[in-house]
């Protein structure tokens, strides 16, 4: 008696991403998760911050000298950034779990719309805070 | 009759439903929508404390709704941080001892990061009476 035996080779797992070609619905998808994470580790500068301001303004100086470093200030960039494409973005999807905005044509403008509000949303920003100073 | 199309075999395994998804996903939604008015909220506060003294940032702090809206941004973006880090481990980490040690340490560093911020704040809140 020979029982069929499933052949055990490891084939490629959809959806290949490293042929599949990048669309505006797949590259954002991506990016929300990036900023995501990069907002998760963000929280540890925010505690940071706090710790600062409540042990002593020598130590809030010492933290303001850091946010105002290069390194520091590319970071400050970066969390900007990733936080005004994570709240556009976030708002997109949560039309999309109230059902709303599912058409082909719709996504695709939404995600070019959210392209650009964030780039003119996080310029706005840093125009602002180099004017303020 | 069976209404539950989990196979038996799934089931003593513990591949089955485990009922709580939707939870995760509701909470997620509700951190989410919560964060909008909070993060807006929180990054002027941020643009403003640019210009400000280290005892008026004090004193602005310790104002009970402002410290009541701090606390909620620190307990609602801690707690949006952790179930979006939990998804991204759960699909990327197939191992599941380093899955699930990888998220008991999310969960450990979450805390951890609550206790530091919570205790942070309360003392910002006497230093600016």
């Amino acid at each position: 008696m020979n029982t069929p035996v499933p052949p055990r080779q490891s084939r490629p797992l959809s959806p290949h991403l490293q042929v599949y070609k990048p669309q505006i619905t797949s590259v954002l998808s991506i990016i929300h998760r990036l900023t995501g994470m990069g907002l998760a580790f963000s929280l540890f500068f925010f505690v940071y911050w706090l710790g600062a301001l409540a042990s002593s303004e020598t130590h809030y100086k010492q933290a303001l000298s850091f946010f105002g470093s290069w390194v520091g200030s590319s970071i400050l960039f970066l969390i900007s950034f990733a936080f005004y494409y994570h709240l556009t973005n976030g708002i997109r999807h949560l039309f999309w779990d109230a059902g709303h905005g599912y058409a082909l044509e719709t996504v695709r403008k939404t995600g070019w719309a959210v392209v650009f509000a964030t780039l003119i949303l996080t310029l706005s920003t840093w125009i602002f805070l180099i004017d303020a100073k | 009759m069976q209404n539950d199309f989990t196979t038996p075999l799934a089931k003593a395994r513990g591949t089955g439903s485990a009922h709580s998804g939707s939870h995760h996903w509701i909470v997620q939604r509700i951190t989410a929508i919560a964060l909008i008015p909070l993060g807006l909220w929180f990054l002027s506060c941020c643009l403003d404390f640019q210009t400000m003294a280290y005892e008026n940032i004090l004193r602005w702090i310790a104002e009970p709704l402002h410290f009541a809206g701090f606390l909620a941004f620190l307990i609602a973006s801690l707690y949006h941080a952790y179930l979006g880090m939990q998804t991204v481990l759960e699909d990327y980490i197939h191992h599941t001892c380093a899955k699930n040690s990888s998220i008991i340490l999310l969960k450990l560093t979450g805390s951890g990061l609550f206790i530091l911020g919570f205790s942070f704040l309360i003392k910002i809140a006497f230093m600016g009476r």
